[in-house]
């Protein structure tokens, strides 16, 4: 018997992946899970309608964790 | 000569031994010429010479003959020979009006800006012809996704790109595109700053040369001028690989990148105001000079038009300043890594489409299943110890009934 199932697979370094684990147990996308597998350190199965709504989240993620430089005043 | 190109060495190997023997060659002779440990490579050598018809076979397999038309091109394109074209001095005497180098380059460059101030600015002296040109090749795209990445290749993409570009257009316009490619061919490897005779009463191929005098890969002096001089660009075109040497003359240096990530660049042309402004946002503009201030913002707002940062960092560097020159980076270290990460942030993510296979009972199934994805070239991801395996959708059905075969099989 082999399990077939439909979706994107994700690959990135583990500390995103952990980002990614946490917003899945918060129900974050839509109150539901986005997670359909845990593959390995690297590599995650995910439904196949997140992918946006994940890019928009690290987008925000990445602004709020930089600092501007070389800004005039 | 292209297919030959494609050939495994020993085959090119047998194939230039016997190209000159006008007569049948016997297959023990050639065997000999292959030490016995590498007998298969020639094995596989053989039959690809043979399944392409390049050499029939004779006297039931024993001997072989080259196929004529091929023997003959092949020596034609490794001798040169055919037609090719003569400095126009030969037959129509030295150019009253002869152009220097420096003329040339001129020229050129002025040409090949108006083409890129009407894709920035939209305004320029261009033909209908070549307006609609840009607008096939889709570098009038309202998104500008296209034209943003076009601005910032270096010149002789920029010219390949076209060329490309042109090759379908004229085939819209409904010229011959074998004669029309055999010109440009022909074009890339004449020697610059050397006139050429032009036939002015074939039509197609005067149409093909006024197209290029405004794109400045050809000077033409007036357009029933019997000749004309291909330019540094047109020259590029055979040199593609070699960019580097070619481009660099052309291109003007102008540009200071501060370790702030400031610029300082040292022109007053629109052009050039237009290209910094799309990835740096312009804090200061005096005659002759613009200051702009990179940002992770400005980089990333550059990169939703599809931006990278290699274009973007080819673009300074090779239009670095000759102060900038100096250094050992032309474009500070710091700057340079910035720009790569400030990118690279958004691909952090990596999404692939593809079906989950899992729960497999034991190891040989999975292994069956992996190498026949992979025979197929579907396997996206796979792990083996924990029976792991994502193909592309595409294959699904393919792969299915090919397990159900399996299944079938071990009953």
């Amino acid at each position: 018997m082999v399990n077939v199932e439909n979706g994107k697979l994700v690959t990135c370094d583990p500390a995103l992946k952990q980002f990614l684990l946490n917003l899945d147990e918060k129900r974050e996308f839509g109150g539901r899970r986005f997670i359909l597998k845990d593959l390995d350190e690297t590599h995650l199965f995910v439904t196949a309608d997140c992918d946006t709504w994940l890019k928009g989240r690290l987008a925000d993620l990445m602004t709020e964790n930089s600092f501007p430089i070389g800004e005039h005043v | 000569m292209s297919v030959f190109r494609e050939l495994p060495q020993i085959a090119k190997h047998i194939i230039i031994r016997i190209l000159f023997i006008n007569q049948q060659i016997a297959k023990p002779l050639i065997e000999s010429w292959v030490a016995d440990e590498h007998r298969e490579k020639f094995e596989v050598a053989m039959e690809i010479i043979t399944g392409l018809r390049i050499w029939e076979n004779t006297n039931d397999g024993i001997a072989f003959n080259l196929n004529n038309s091929f023997r003959t091109y092949l020596q034609e394109a490794l001798f040169g020979g055919g037609e090719t074209w003569r400095p126009a001095v030969e037959t129509l005497g030295a150019d009253k009006n002869a152009k220097t180098v420096e003329q040339l380059d001129t020229y050129t460059k002025e040409r090949w800006d108006q083409i890129l101030s009407f894709l920035t600015q939209e305004q320029g002296k261009l033909s209908e012809e070549v307006i609609s040109l840009l607008k096939y090749a889709g570098l009038c795209d309202a998104n500008g996704e296209k034209r943003f990445q076009f601005l910032l290749l270096d010149r002789s993409s920029q010219v390949w790109y076209l060329l490309v570009q042109y090759l379908g257009y004229v085939q819209k316009l409904g010229l011959s595109l074998v004669n029309v490619l055999a010109f440009v061919l022909q074009l890339g490897y004449c020697s610059f700053g050397t006139d050429y005779p032009c036939d002015n009463s074939n039509n197609e191929i005067s149409r093909v040369i006024q197209h290029f005098r405004e794109m400045g890969l050809i000077f033409k002096r007036k357009s029933k001028e019997q000749r004309f001089y291909p330019t540094r660009l047109a020259q590029s075109i055979s040199i593609a690989g070699g960019k580097k040497a070619s481009s660099e003359d052309v291109q003007e240096q102008f540009i200071l990148v501060e370790t702030n990530y400031r610029i300082y660049a040292y022109t007053d042309s629109e052009l050039h105001y237009a290209l910094i402004s799309l990835f740096a946002e312009v804090q200061y503009r005096f005659p002759y000079m613009i200051v702009a201030q990179m940002s992770r913002d400005s980089i990333q707002q550059s990169a939703d038009y599809g931006i990278s940062a290699e274009q973007i960092l080819n673009y300074l560097r090779s239009s670095a300043h000759p102060i900038a020159r100096k250094n050992k980076h032309w474009v500070p270290q710091v700057v340079e890594d910035n720009i790569h990460l400030w990118c690279k942030e958004r691909e952090r993510l990596k999404f692939n489409d593809g079906l989950l296979y899992h729960q497999f009972l034991d190891q040989e199934a999975f292994e069956m299943l992996k190498s026949y994805a992979q025979d197929i070239r579907a396997l996206v991801w796979a792990n083996d110890e924990r029976r792991f395996m994502v193909v592309a959708p595409w294959s699904h059905d393919q792969i299915k009934s090919y397990y159900k075969q399996i299944k079938d099989g071990m009953m």
